[in-house]
């Protein structure tokens, strides 16, 4: 039986998962939330809700608008600072029986230093650099720092040097060649990549003429946006030698296999939560199945195995 | 909270475009507050994509049934009503903080526009168990037929008030044309309160007069408007908001309302907020 259970075990770097099923910054909160609706004993780990180093009010609403098969939202990294983290969400994120990643996110570079540092004290499982949120404007040349492979490479290197933590970078799809922003954050030193976080989008109101997110444009996601995740995880993972962490509109195990076969080590659901609280938990038992199924001994056989 | 698959007892017309959505919860396990709701999955598709938050209509004598009150406006709430009885919905609740009735207050004003009628029937509901109380709903509409609990309201004690936008049952107007008047009657001006400050900036609790309880459910200017009259009289409302929701459980931050506190979420800190909190933006 203990073989049964090794199956779907997979390391991100130093990062041990039990599952590779992680649920997405932003759509878990800080775990608790769903405390009363799911059991999280059997997923990877969860991301939490970007920290950054003071807190952030968030954007203007409506901050969430509907769109086919997706959604539109601009909340704008709302969250109370990194010390009211560590002060009252991190003792019972840690009781939580999967490992903790913790998103962090900041509009300049010293941010995401000083966030590594006090992170680095902390007994959090990995941390995941969000240089991507579609939804803050910041001190950058480019509007998001993942566009940009120098700012990019920045980044990384400053929070590289401040933890001994397990390193995720998290990309965004709005670019012209993601592998170049791949290889810069893997040559500053993470561990891994993950991707995709949002398409930047919009929806118009034509009764008033405005836009229908408080903040004009917003952050894609959903079943819709899983077609561009799957050819962009492809394209990383044929691009670096780091584990690929694949994520954008993954609803089901079928959805999460397909991420596995273009080159994703481990996989994040997002979205998907909303809808079905326990979305994490089925796409594990699904996971299982189908190895099973299968007759595959490890997940780590279906990693990157597309047939071209 | 729990998530299940509720069964249909009943999904029915009962107006142009409104329906009346009877389910069994088995697993709830603790009572149902007036104001709570659900989130309802409307299809099995990707399109709609997000659940549709509905607020309990009525609790009822039996625990696990629960009562819904709707309005078919968009591609969800059109899923749900092709829904036939036997089958199941996937449900998430009960969500939120629900109506806070203090046992001392004996007057309740319940102010409802259009679709807001939903959860103060649920409240009447409640409040028709105490011994004495005395309960006005006004109700604010459109027009005549999207007036769907008039009976239920009269049946539970309540002094009904009807306003129309077009005239076509009661007084002409808005809800809270009628609000001044009923207010009036309490005939607070003689029991004005010396404690407290006439200019005071922010009212909070030991300001408000013990008299009169003010419940408000509806679209934004209407809330505003209720807002000021209470303001004037220092009567709290406590208001059921509204705002596009992602998760309903407080954890992708979507639902927001600007508050004194800062932007707070219509699922976990709501639905019901206190009215004189809310920053208008």
């Amino acid at each position: 039986m203990g073989v049964k259970e090794s199956t779907l075990s997979v390391g991100i770097g130093k990062l041990k998962l039990k599952s590779p099923v992680i649920a997405a910054s932003g759509t878990f909160g800080y775990g608790e939330e769903y405390r009363e609706l799911v059991s999280l004993s059997s997923i990877g780990g969860i991301v939490t809700k970007s920290i950054s180093l003071k807190a952030y009010e968030g954007n203007k609403p409506p901050r969430i608008w509907e769109t086919t098969a997706g959604m539109l939202n601009s909340i704008g990294l709302q969250n109370e600072g990194v010390g009211a983290f560590i002060e009252s969400k991190l003792s019972d994120l840690k009781r939580l029986p999967t490992a903790v990643i913790v998103s962090i996110a900041g509009d300049q570079k010293d941010e995401f230093r000083e966030l590594a540092k006090r992170l680095d004290k902390t007994s959090i499982d990995a941390i995941e650099i969000n240089i991507s949120c579609p939804n803050i404007k910041h001190k950058s040349k480019s509007r998001l720092f993942s566009q940009d492979p120098d700012a990019t490479a920045e980044i990384v290197r400053a929070v590289r040097r401040n933890t001994k933590k397990p390193l995720i970078t998290k990309l965004s799809p709005n670019v012209t060649d993601i592998t170049e922003i791949a290889k810069a954050a893997e040559r500053a030193g993470t561990d891994a990549i993950s991707l995709i976080n949002t398409v930047i989008g919009m929806a118009v109101d034509i009764d008033t003429k405005r836009p229908r997110l408080g903040n004009v444009t917003g952050g894609l996601s959903g079943p819709c946006i899983k077609p561009i995740a799957l050819r962009m995880v492809w394209e990383v993972y044929n691009a670096v030698k780091v584990p690929v962490i694949g994520m954008g509109g993954i609803m089901n195990t079928e959805d999460a296999i397909e991420f596995f076969l273009c080159g994703a080590s481990a996989i994040q659901v997002g979205t998907a939560n909303f809808i079905n609280p326990r979305a994490t938990t089925e796409v594990v038992a699904g996971l299982r199945e189908y190895l099973k199924k299968n007759k595959l001994t490890s997940i780590k056989d279906l990693i990157g195995k597309l047939k071209i | 909270m729990i998530q299940e698959k509720a069964e249909i007892l009943l999904n029915q017309n009962i107006a142009l475009d409104h329906y009346k959505l009877v389910v069994k919860v088995d697993g709830l396990k603790d009572a149902i507050k007036p104001g709570q709701f659900f989130h309802i999955k409307a299809g099995t598709e990707y399109d709609p994509l997000l659940r549709r938050p509905l607020s309990v209509h009525r609790i009822g004598s039996k625990p696990n049934i629960i009562e819904f009150l709707y309005k078919v406006v968009g591609k969800g709430t059109h899923l749900i009503s092709r829904r036939s009885k036997g089958t199941y919905l996937d449900v998430i609740g009960p969500i939120g903080n629900g109506f806070k009735v203090p046992k001392s207050q004996s007057n309740f004003v319940l102010i409802a526009g259009g679709m807001g009628v939903a959860p103060l029937v649920a409240l009447a509901e409640t409040l028709a168990g105490f011994r004495k109380r005395s309960i006005t709903a006004i109700v604010g509409a459109k027009t005549k037929s999207c007036l769907t609990c008039n009976k239920e309201l009269k049946e539970l004690g309540a002094k009904l008030i009807v306003v129309t936008e077009d005239g076509s049952a009661g007084e002409k107007g808005f809800a809270t044309s009628a609000l001044t008047d009923i207010i009036e009657q309490f005939d607070l001006r003689k029991t004005d309160s010396p404690h407290v400050k006439k200019d005071a900036g922010h009212l909070t609790i030991g300001d408000y007069r013990p008299e009169v309880g003010l419940y408000a459910c509806g679209p934004i200017p209407m809330l505003k408007a209720v807002s000021k009259i209470a303001r004037k009289y220092r009567i709290q409302v406590q208001a059921s908001m509204e705002e596009r929701m992602g998760c309903g459980v407080g954890a992708c931050l979507g639902c927001a309302v600007k508050t004194k506190r800062g932007y707070e979420m219509v699922c976990k800190d709501g639905p019901v907020f206190d009215l004189e909190d809310i920053v208008w933006e």
